[in-house]
Protein backbone atom coordinates (compact mmCIF):
# COMPACT_ATOMS: atom_id res chain seq x y z
CA UNK A 1 0.00 0.00 0.00
CA UNK A 2 2.75 2.37 1.22
CA UNK A 3 4.26 1.52 -2.30
CA UNK A 4 0.94 2.29 -4.71
CA UNK A 5 1.02 5.50 -2.43
CA UNK A 6 4.44 6.84 -3.45
CA UNK A 7 4.03 5.26 -7.67
CA UNK A 8 0.43 7.39 -7.20
CA UNK A 9 2.23 10.28 -6.07
CA UNK A 10 5.23 10.65 -8.38
CA UNK A 11 2.62 10.03 -11.32
CA UNK A 12 0.66 12.61 -9.84
CA UNK A 13 3.79 14.71 -9.69
CA UNK A 14 5.29 14.06 -12.72
CA UNK A 15 1.69 14.83 -14.85
CA UNK A 16 1.41 18.07 -12.90
CA UNK A 17 5.83 19.17 -13.62
CA UNK A 18 4.75 18.31 -17.32
CA UNK A 19 1.79 20.07 -17.56
CA UNK A 20 3.44 23.08 -16.24
CA UNK A 21 4.47 24.02 -19.87
CA UNK A 22 3.86 27.06 -21.51
CA UNK A 23 0.24 25.82 -22.19
CA UNK A 24 -0.71 25.70 -18.92
CA UNK A 25 0.71 28.92 -18.20
CA UNK A 26 -1.71 30.38 -20.69
CA UNK A 27 -4.58 29.17 -18.79
CA UNK A 28 -3.88 32.11 -16.63
CA UNK A 29 -4.48 34.66 -19.27
CA UNK A 30 -6.86 37.25 -19.14
CA UNK A 31 -10.17 37.24 -21.41
CA UNK A 32 -8.29 40.20 -23.22
CA UNK A 33 -4.85 38.29 -23.11
CA UNK A 34 -6.60 35.23 -24.61
CA UNK A 35 -8.74 37.58 -27.74
CA UNK A 36 -5.31 38.86 -28.90
CA UNK A 37 -3.89 35.50 -28.63
CA UNK A 38 -6.71 33.85 -30.12
CA UNK A 39 -6.25 36.85 -32.85
CA UNK A 40 -2.68 37.12 -33.56
CA UNK A 41 -2.31 32.74 -33.98
CA UNK A 42 -5.28 32.62 -36.26
CA UNK A 43 -3.34 35.73 -38.61
CA UNK A 44 0.28 34.20 -38.02
CA UNK A 45 -1.45 30.68 -39.56
CA UNK A 46 -3.15 32.73 -42.24
CA UNK A 47 0.34 34.03 -43.18
CA UNK A 48 2.20 30.46 -43.70
CA UNK A 49 -1.11 29.64 -45.37
CA UNK A 50 -0.44 32.35 -47.72
CA UNK A 51 3.49 31.52 -47.89
CA UNK A 52 2.35 27.85 -48.70
CA UNK A 53 -0.13 28.80 -51.21
CA UNK A 54 2.72 30.83 -53.29
CA UNK A 55 5.29 28.28 -53.06
CA UNK A 56 3.05 25.90 -54.75
CA UNK A 57 2.65 28.51 -57.92
CA UNK A 58 4.38 27.41 -60.57
CA UNK A 59 6.66 30.34 -62.10
CA UNK A 60 4.01 31.45 -64.45
CA UNK A 61 1.67 32.34 -62.13
CA UNK A 62 3.96 33.77 -60.10
CA UNK A 63 5.45 36.16 -62.94
CA UNK A 64 1.90 37.63 -62.84
CA UNK A 65 1.27 38.04 -59.51
CA UNK A 66 4.55 39.67 -59.50
CA UNK A 67 3.12 42.11 -62.09
CA UNK A 68 -0.01 42.60 -60.63
CA UNK A 69 1.69 43.29 -56.77
CA UNK A 70 4.24 45.58 -58.75
CA UNK A 71 1.46 48.10 -60.55
CA UNK A 72 0.01 48.09 -57.09
CA UNK A 73 2.95 49.43 -55.31
CA UNK A 74 3.86 46.61 -53.32
CA UNK A 75 7.90 46.90 -52.15
CA UNK A 76 9.71 44.07 -53.21
CA UNK A 77 9.81 42.63 -49.35
CA UNK A 78 6.31 43.10 -48.80
CA UNK A 79 5.26 41.03 -51.97
CA UNK A 80 4.25 37.30 -51.81
CA UNK A 81 5.41 36.94 -55.31
CA UNK A 82 8.88 38.58 -55.18
CA UNK A 83 9.28 36.64 -51.91
CA UNK A 84 8.78 33.10 -53.00
CA UNK A 85 10.49 34.22 -56.42
CA UNK A 86 13.43 35.56 -54.79
CA UNK A 87 14.56 32.21 -53.64
CA UNK A 88 14.01 30.08 -56.63
CA UNK A 89 17.07 29.52 -58.88
CA UNK A 90 14.93 28.23 -61.80
CA UNK A 91 13.29 31.60 -62.79
CA UNK A 92 13.91 31.95 -66.45
CA UNK A 93 15.64 35.46 -66.88
CA UNK A 94 14.60 36.06 -70.60
CA UNK A 95 11.03 35.84 -69.07
CA UNK A 96 11.62 38.17 -66.50
CA UNK A 97 13.04 40.46 -69.16
CA UNK A 98 10.40 40.50 -71.37
CA UNK A 99 8.41 41.25 -68.38
CA UNK A 100 10.23 44.27 -67.95
CA UNK A 101 10.39 45.45 -71.44
CA UNK A 102 6.41 45.10 -71.27
CA UNK A 103 5.87 47.17 -68.57
CA UNK A 104 8.60 50.18 -69.24
CA UNK A 105 7.29 52.49 -66.25
CA UNK A 106 6.30 52.56 -62.83
CA UNK A 107 4.41 49.12 -63.02
CA UNK A 108 7.61 46.89 -64.26
CA UNK A 109 9.70 48.36 -60.79
CA UNK A 110 9.39 44.53 -59.24
CA UNK A 111 10.41 42.31 -62.06
CA UNK A 112 13.18 44.90 -62.59
CA UNK A 113 14.62 44.61 -58.98
CA UNK A 114 13.72 40.89 -59.21
CA UNK A 115 16.04 40.45 -62.36
CA UNK A 116 19.01 42.71 -60.81
CA UNK A 117 18.30 40.81 -57.98
CA UNK A 118 18.71 37.10 -59.52
CA UNK A 119 20.67 37.47 -62.96
CA UNK A 120 22.62 41.22 -62.57
CA UNK A 121 24.69 40.43 -66.03
CA UNK A 122 21.16 39.90 -67.69
CA UNK A 123 19.59 42.66 -65.92
CA UNK A 124 22.85 45.15 -67.02
CA UNK A 125 21.78 43.67 -70.57
CA UNK A 126 18.63 46.08 -70.56
CA UNK A 127 19.42 49.44 -72.13
CA UNK A 128 20.23 51.85 -69.46
CA UNK A 129 17.52 54.56 -70.36
CA UNK A 130 14.94 51.51 -69.72
CA UNK A 131 16.21 50.94 -66.44
CA UNK A 132 15.87 54.68 -65.27
CA UNK A 133 12.99 54.90 -66.69
CA UNK A 134 11.43 52.53 -64.86
CA UNK A 135 13.52 53.41 -61.38
CA UNK A 136 12.34 57.41 -61.77
CA UNK A 137 9.33 56.72 -63.18
CA UNK A 138 8.20 54.66 -59.96
CA UNK A 139 10.12 57.33 -57.81
CA UNK A 140 7.94 60.12 -58.82
CA UNK A 141 4.72 57.94 -58.18
CA UNK A 142 5.52 56.73 -54.94
CA UNK A 143 3.07 56.49 -52.31
CA UNK A 144 4.82 55.42 -49.51
CA UNK A 145 8.91 55.50 -49.97
CA UNK A 146 9.76 52.03 -48.11
CA UNK A 147 10.99 50.92 -51.38
CA UNK A 148 13.84 53.44 -51.28
CA UNK A 149 15.10 53.05 -47.91
CA UNK A 150 15.82 56.03 -45.62
CA UNK A 151 18.02 59.08 -46.67
CA UNK A 152 20.93 58.76 -44.12
CA UNK A 153 19.94 55.39 -42.38
CA UNK A 154 19.95 52.78 -44.82
CA UNK A 155 18.93 53.02 -48.76
CA UNK A 156 17.26 50.13 -50.33
CA UNK A 157 18.00 48.02 -53.85
CA UNK A 158 15.70 50.53 -55.67
CA UNK A 159 17.63 53.17 -54.67
CA UNK A 160 21.30 51.62 -55.51
CA UNK A 161 19.71 50.62 -59.01
CA UNK A 162 19.00 54.44 -59.19
CA UNK A 163 22.18 55.47 -58.53
CA UNK A 164 24.09 52.66 -60.96
CA UNK A 165 21.46 54.36 -63.68
CA UNK A 166 23.86 57.05 -63.02
CA UNK A 167 23.48 60.20 -65.92
CA UNK A 168 20.25 57.67 -67.68
CA UNK A 169 18.50 58.89 -64.78
CA UNK A 170 19.88 62.68 -64.09
CA UNK A 171 17.16 64.88 -66.40
CA UNK A 172 14.14 63.04 -64.26
CA UNK A 173 15.83 63.42 -61.18
CA UNK A 174 16.88 67.00 -61.79
CA UNK A 175 12.99 67.92 -62.97
CA UNK A 176 11.84 66.45 -59.52
CA UNK A 177 14.08 68.85 -57.85
CA UNK A 178 11.34 71.24 -57.46
CA UNK A 179 8.72 68.40 -56.14
CA UNK A 180 8.69 69.09 -52.30
CA UNK A 181 5.65 66.58 -52.07
CA UNK A 182 5.67 64.84 -48.89
CA UNK A 183 7.86 61.87 -49.16
CA UNK A 184 6.05 59.25 -46.09
CA UNK A 185 7.87 55.96 -45.20
CA UNK A 186 5.32 53.46 -43.22
CA UNK A 187 6.89 51.96 -39.89
CA UNK A 188 8.00 52.30 -36.48
CA UNK A 189 11.12 53.86 -36.33
CA UNK A 190 11.13 54.44 -39.48
CA UNK A 191 7.85 56.65 -39.62
CA UNK A 192 9.10 58.81 -36.31
CA UNK A 193 12.59 59.09 -38.31
CA UNK A 194 10.57 60.20 -41.30
CA UNK A 195 8.50 62.70 -39.02
CA UNK A 196 12.01 64.20 -37.91
CA UNK A 197 12.96 64.59 -41.37
CA UNK A 198 9.88 65.41 -43.07
CA UNK A 199 11.27 63.70 -46.29
CA UNK A 200 10.11 64.91 -49.82
CA UNK A 201 10.52 63.56 -52.89
CA UNK A 202 13.35 66.29 -53.83
CA UNK A 203 15.25 65.15 -51.27
CA UNK A 204 15.61 61.81 -52.63
CA UNK A 205 16.13 63.25 -56.24
CA UNK A 206 18.89 65.16 -54.13
CA UNK A 207 20.44 62.29 -52.29
CA UNK A 208 20.70 60.50 -55.72
CA UNK A 209 21.86 63.30 -57.56
CA UNK A 210 24.74 63.59 -54.74
CA UNK A 211 25.86 60.04 -55.43
CA UNK A 212 25.29 60.03 -59.33
CA UNK A 213 28.12 62.74 -59.03
CA UNK A 214 30.47 60.95 -57.03
CA UNK A 215 29.65 61.29 -53.06
CA UNK A 216 28.93 58.41 -51.86
CA UNK A 217 28.65 59.23 -48.41
CA UNK A 218 26.71 62.21 -48.96
CA UNK A 219 24.80 62.88 -45.91
CA UNK A 220 21.43 64.58 -45.98
CA UNK A 221 21.07 67.80 -43.61
CA UNK A 222 18.63 67.39 -41.01
CA UNK A 223 17.15 70.78 -41.69
CA UNK A 224 15.02 71.88 -44.36
CA UNK A 225 16.23 75.16 -45.18
CA UNK A 226 19.97 73.65 -45.78
CA UNK A 227 18.50 70.47 -47.47
CA UNK A 228 16.62 73.64 -49.88
CA UNK A 229 20.28 75.50 -50.23
CA UNK A 230 22.18 72.31 -51.87
CA UNK A 231 18.87 71.61 -53.79
CA UNK A 232 19.32 74.77 -55.42
CA UNK A 233 22.69 74.53 -56.12
CA UNK A 234 22.40 71.23 -57.56
CA UNK A 235 19.90 72.31 -59.71
CA UNK A 236 21.68 75.24 -60.88
CA UNK A 237 24.89 72.81 -62.45
CA UNK B 1 -5.24 3.45 9.24
CA UNK B 2 -4.83 1.81 5.77
CA UNK B 3 -7.77 3.69 4.57
CA UNK B 4 -6.46 7.42 6.10
CA UNK B 5 -2.87 6.96 4.87
CA UNK B 6 -4.51 6.55 1.62
CA UNK B 7 -6.59 9.75 1.84
CA UNK B 8 -3.92 11.68 3.31
CA UNK B 9 -1.26 10.73 0.70
CA UNK B 10 -3.88 11.30 -2.30
CA UNK B 11 -4.80 14.99 -0.24
CA UNK B 12 -1.07 15.39 -0.95
CA UNK B 13 -1.13 14.68 -4.23
CA UNK B 14 -4.08 16.86 -4.75
CA UNK B 15 -2.31 19.87 -2.99
CA UNK B 16 0.85 19.40 -4.96
CA UNK B 17 -1.20 19.45 -8.20
CA UNK B 18 -2.91 22.37 -7.81
CA UNK B 19 0.31 24.14 -6.36
CA UNK B 20 1.43 23.23 -9.86
CA UNK B 21 -0.97 24.00 -12.32
CA UNK B 22 -1.44 27.40 -11.14
CA UNK B 23 1.77 28.52 -13.00
CA UNK B 24 2.33 32.37 -13.97
CA UNK B 25 2.21 34.07 -17.08
CA UNK B 26 4.87 35.30 -18.70
CA UNK B 27 7.52 36.95 -16.61
CA UNK B 28 7.12 40.07 -15.05
CA UNK B 29 8.98 41.84 -12.20
CA UNK B 30 7.43 45.11 -11.76
CA UNK B 31 5.09 46.52 -13.35
CA UNK B 32 4.46 48.61 -16.93
CA UNK B 33 2.31 51.19 -17.60
CA UNK B 34 1.27 51.78 -21.57
CA UNK B 35 -0.28 55.20 -22.55
CA UNK B 36 -1.06 56.55 -26.01
CA UNK B 37 -4.42 57.20 -28.37
CA UNK B 38 -3.84 56.64 -32.17
CA UNK B 39 -3.82 59.84 -34.39
CA UNK B 40 -5.14 59.30 -38.02
CA UNK B 41 -3.43 56.31 -38.72
CA UNK B 42 0.00 56.79 -36.25
CA UNK B 43 -0.49 55.66 -32.69
CA UNK B 44 2.17 57.81 -30.51
CA UNK B 45 2.75 55.88 -27.56
CA UNK B 46 5.00 55.11 -24.40
CA UNK B 47 5.38 51.87 -22.78
CA UNK B 48 6.85 52.07 -19.01
CA UNK B 49 8.00 49.02 -16.89
CA UNK B 50 9.26 50.09 -13.23
CA UNK B 51 11.26 47.29 -12.29
CA UNK B 52 10.66 46.08 -8.64
CA UNK B 53 12.98 43.06 -8.06
CA UNK B 54 12.03 41.88 -4.70
CA UNK B 55 9.24 40.77 -6.93
CA UNK B 56 11.15 38.38 -8.50
CA UNK B 57 13.11 37.83 -5.50
CA UNK B 58 16.35 39.35 -6.10
CA UNK B 59 18.16 42.57 -5.49
CA UNK B 60 19.50 43.66 -8.77
CA UNK B 61 20.72 46.78 -6.31
CA UNK B 62 22.31 49.24 -8.90
CA UNK B 63 21.10 47.54 -12.09
CA UNK B 64 19.69 49.51 -15.06
CA UNK B 65 17.25 48.02 -17.49
CA UNK B 66 16.21 49.01 -21.19
CA UNK B 67 13.77 48.09 -23.67
CA UNK B 68 14.09 45.28 -26.97
CA UNK B 69 10.82 45.52 -28.90
CA UNK B 70 9.57 42.93 -31.38
CA UNK B 71 7.07 43.20 -33.63
CA UNK B 72 4.68 41.42 -36.32
CA UNK B 73 2.27 43.46 -38.97
CA UNK B 74 0.05 41.89 -41.03
CA UNK B 75 -1.65 42.72 -43.44
CA UNK B 76 -5.51 41.47 -43.94
CA UNK B 77 -6.14 41.87 -47.43
CA UNK B 78 -3.09 40.14 -48.59
CA UNK B 79 -3.12 37.42 -45.59
CA UNK B 80 0.59 38.32 -45.21
CA UNK B 81 2.50 39.62 -43.19
CA UNK B 82 4.37 42.74 -43.73
CA UNK B 83 7.48 44.89 -42.95
CA UNK B 84 8.89 48.54 -43.30
CA UNK B 85 11.98 47.73 -44.51
CA UNK B 86 14.15 45.00 -46.54
CA UNK B 87 16.62 44.44 -44.03
CA UNK B 88 14.30 42.10 -41.61
CA UNK B 89 12.04 40.02 -44.34
CA UNK B 90 13.51 37.10 -44.38
CA UNK B 91 17.16 38.15 -43.41
CA UNK B 92 16.57 38.75 -39.46
CA UNK B 93 13.14 37.26 -38.80
CA UNK B 94 11.70 34.38 -36.97
CA UNK B 95 10.14 31.71 -39.11
CA UNK B 96 7.08 33.00 -38.04
CA UNK B 97 8.03 36.69 -39.01
CA UNK B 98 8.57 38.41 -35.62
CA UNK B 99 11.82 40.55 -36.05
CA UNK B 100 13.35 42.73 -33.46
CA UNK B 101 12.23 46.46 -34.63
CA UNK B 102 15.40 48.46 -34.85
CA UNK B 103 15.58 51.09 -38.28
CA UNK B 104 18.21 50.37 -41.07
CA UNK B 105 21.19 51.61 -40.08
CA UNK B 106 21.61 50.45 -36.28
CA UNK B 107 24.10 47.92 -35.25
CA UNK B 108 22.11 47.29 -32.14
CA UNK B 109 19.16 45.81 -31.41
CA UNK B 110 18.24 47.28 -28.03
CA UNK B 111 15.37 49.75 -28.81
CA UNK B 112 16.88 53.03 -28.03
CA UNK B 113 20.88 52.05 -28.53
CA UNK B 114 22.73 54.29 -30.82
CA UNK B 115 25.66 53.37 -33.03
CA UNK B 116 27.98 55.85 -30.12
CA UNK B 117 26.66 53.95 -27.53
CA UNK B 118 24.41 56.29 -26.35
CA UNK B 119 20.70 56.02 -25.91
CA UNK B 120 18.67 58.37 -27.61
CA UNK B 121 15.84 59.47 -25.23
CA UNK B 122 13.34 59.97 -27.66
CA UNK B 123 13.19 56.11 -28.35
CA UNK B 124 14.22 54.99 -24.54
CA UNK B 125 14.94 56.63 -21.59
CA UNK B 126 17.15 53.47 -19.55
CA UNK B 127 15.27 52.41 -15.85
CA UNK B 128 16.33 50.71 -12.55
CA UNK B 129 14.90 49.26 -9.77
CA UNK B 130 11.99 51.73 -8.94
CA UNK B 131 12.91 54.08 -11.62
CA UNK B 132 10.62 54.08 -15.07
CA UNK B 133 12.48 52.43 -18.36
CA UNK B 134 10.32 54.23 -20.96
CA UNK B 135 9.95 53.40 -24.83
CA UNK B 136 8.26 56.04 -27.14
CA UNK B 137 6.96 54.69 -30.23
CA UNK B 138 5.08 56.18 -33.10
CA UNK B 139 3.99 53.32 -35.84
CA UNK B 140 2.47 54.76 -38.48
CA UNK B 141 1.79 55.09 -42.37
CA UNK B 142 0.60 51.54 -42.34
CA UNK B 143 -2.39 51.11 -44.66
CA UNK B 144 -6.53 50.27 -44.05
CA UNK B 145 -6.45 46.90 -42.79
CA UNK B 146 -3.98 46.23 -41.15
CA UNK B 147 -2.61 44.97 -37.68
CA UNK B 148 0.26 46.10 -36.02
CA UNK B 149 1.73 43.68 -32.84
CA UNK B 150 4.87 44.53 -30.85
CA UNK B 151 6.66 42.89 -27.53
CA UNK B 152 8.47 45.13 -25.21
CA UNK B 153 10.34 43.38 -23.39
CA UNK B 154 12.47 44.89 -20.39
CA UNK B 155 16.74 43.95 -20.39
CA UNK B 156 19.22 44.55 -17.59
CA UNK B 157 21.99 46.00 -19.65
CA UNK B 158 25.40 47.24 -18.27
CA UNK B 159 24.79 46.40 -15.17
CA UNK B 160 27.01 44.90 -12.47
CA UNK B 161 23.90 42.91 -10.91
CA UNK B 162 21.75 40.92 -12.80
CA UNK B 163 23.29 41.53 -16.50
CA UNK B 164 21.50 40.19 -19.60
CA UNK B 165 18.72 38.81 -17.24
CA UNK B 166 14.79 39.84 -18.97
CA UNK B 167 12.65 41.17 -16.08
CA UNK B 168 9.48 41.72 -17.85
CA UNK B 169 7.41 41.26 -20.91
CA UNK B 170 3.79 43.99 -22.60
CA UNK B 171 2.03 43.00 -25.57
CA UNK B 172 0.74 46.01 -27.43
CA UNK B 173 -1.28 46.68 -31.10
CA UNK B 174 -3.57 48.83 -33.06
CA UNK B 175 -5.72 48.47 -35.88
CA UNK B 176 -5.43 49.83 -38.99
CA UNK B 177 -9.42 49.84 -40.00
CA UNK B 178 -11.15 49.97 -43.43
CA UNK B 179 -10.46 53.93 -43.77
CA UNK B 180 -6.73 53.52 -42.78
CA UNK B 181 -8.02 54.94 -39.22
CA UNK B 182 -6.29 53.84 -36.07
CA UNK B 183 -7.92 51.62 -33.60
CA UNK B 184 -6.27 51.23 -30.00
CA UNK B 185 -6.38 47.15 -29.92
CA UNK B 186 -5.10 45.08 -27.16
CA UNK B 187 -2.65 46.02 -24.57
CA UNK B 188 -1.70 43.70 -21.96
CA UNK B 189 1.16 41.97 -20.00
CA UNK B 190 2.23 39.54 -22.41
CA UNK B 191 1.75 35.45 -22.46
CA UNK B 192 4.45 32.97 -22.03
CA UNK B 193 4.37 31.95 -25.37
CA UNK B 194 6.01 35.37 -26.71
CA UNK B 195 8.95 34.18 -24.74
CA UNK B 196 10.04 31.86 -27.02
CA UNK B 197 8.97 34.05 -30.00
CA UNK B 198 11.19 36.67 -28.45
CA UNK B 199 14.17 34.48 -28.18
CA UNK B 200 13.70 33.12 -31.61
CA UNK B 201 14.02 36.98 -32.56
CA UNK B 202 16.96 37.23 -30.82
CA UNK B 203 18.44 34.17 -32.62
CA UNK B 204 17.20 35.69 -35.75
CA UNK B 205 18.90 38.96 -35.07
CA UNK B 206 22.00 37.36 -33.74
CA UNK B 207 22.50 34.91 -36.98
CA UNK B 208 21.95 37.70 -39.66
CA UNK B 209 24.45 40.33 -37.77
CA UNK B 210 27.81 39.43 -38.99
CA UNK B 211 26.60 39.38 -42.11
CA UNK B 212 24.34 42.87 -42.11
CA UNK B 213 27.28 44.85 -43.89
CA UNK B 214 28.13 48.48 -42.42
CA UNK B 215 25.99 50.37 -40.08
CA UNK B 216 25.12 53.86 -39.93
CA UNK B 217 22.97 55.84 -37.90
CA UNK B 218 24.63 58.68 -38.41
CA UNK B 219 26.24 59.37 -34.99
CA UNK B 220 29.42 57.16 -34.88
CA UNK B 221 30.72 56.91 -38.40
CA UNK B 222 30.22 53.16 -39.89
CA UNK B 223 30.19 50.42 -37.72
CA UNK B 224 31.52 47.25 -40.07
CA UNK B 225 28.55 45.13 -39.18
CA UNK B 226 25.02 44.78 -36.56
CA UNK B 227 26.69 43.49 -33.14
CA UNK B 228 24.58 40.41 -31.59
CA UNK B 229 23.07 40.35 -28.36
CA UNK B 230 24.92 38.16 -25.96
CA UNK B 231 22.36 35.59 -24.07
CA UNK B 232 19.28 36.88 -22.26
CA UNK B 233 17.18 35.19 -19.98
CA UNK B 234 14.64 35.52 -17.32
CA UNK B 235 15.62 36.95 -13.82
Amino acid sequence: MKNFTLIALWMLLSVAVAGCTSKDKDRALTAEQSTAKTRLEAQMQAAAQTKDTYHAMNNAALLGKLIEQSKAQREPFNSPAYRELQGRTDVDAKALTSLVKDNANAGGILPLLLLRKIDNKAYLGLPTELRARILTDALQSSRYFNIWGLPNFHLGDASQAMVEAGESATPALKRMLSDTRPAPVFGSQEYMVYKQYQNRVCDYALVFLEQIGGKKDFRMPVSVAERDALIKEIAAK
Amino acid sequence: MKTLNVVRSLGLCILVLFALTGCPPALQCGSWVFTGTPTGNAFPLSSAFTFTPANCKQSCQGSQDVMIQMTWVYDEDLKTNVYASDQPQGARSTPNGWSIDRIDGAAHGYYGLQNDGTFYSGWNTPGGPGTANTLYDEPGGWSANTFFYAVDVAVCYNSKTCNNTIVGYYFWSYILDKNDVGQKFITAPAWSSLESEFQAALTAWNNWAPTSGAENDGTDGTIAHAIAFPALSDL
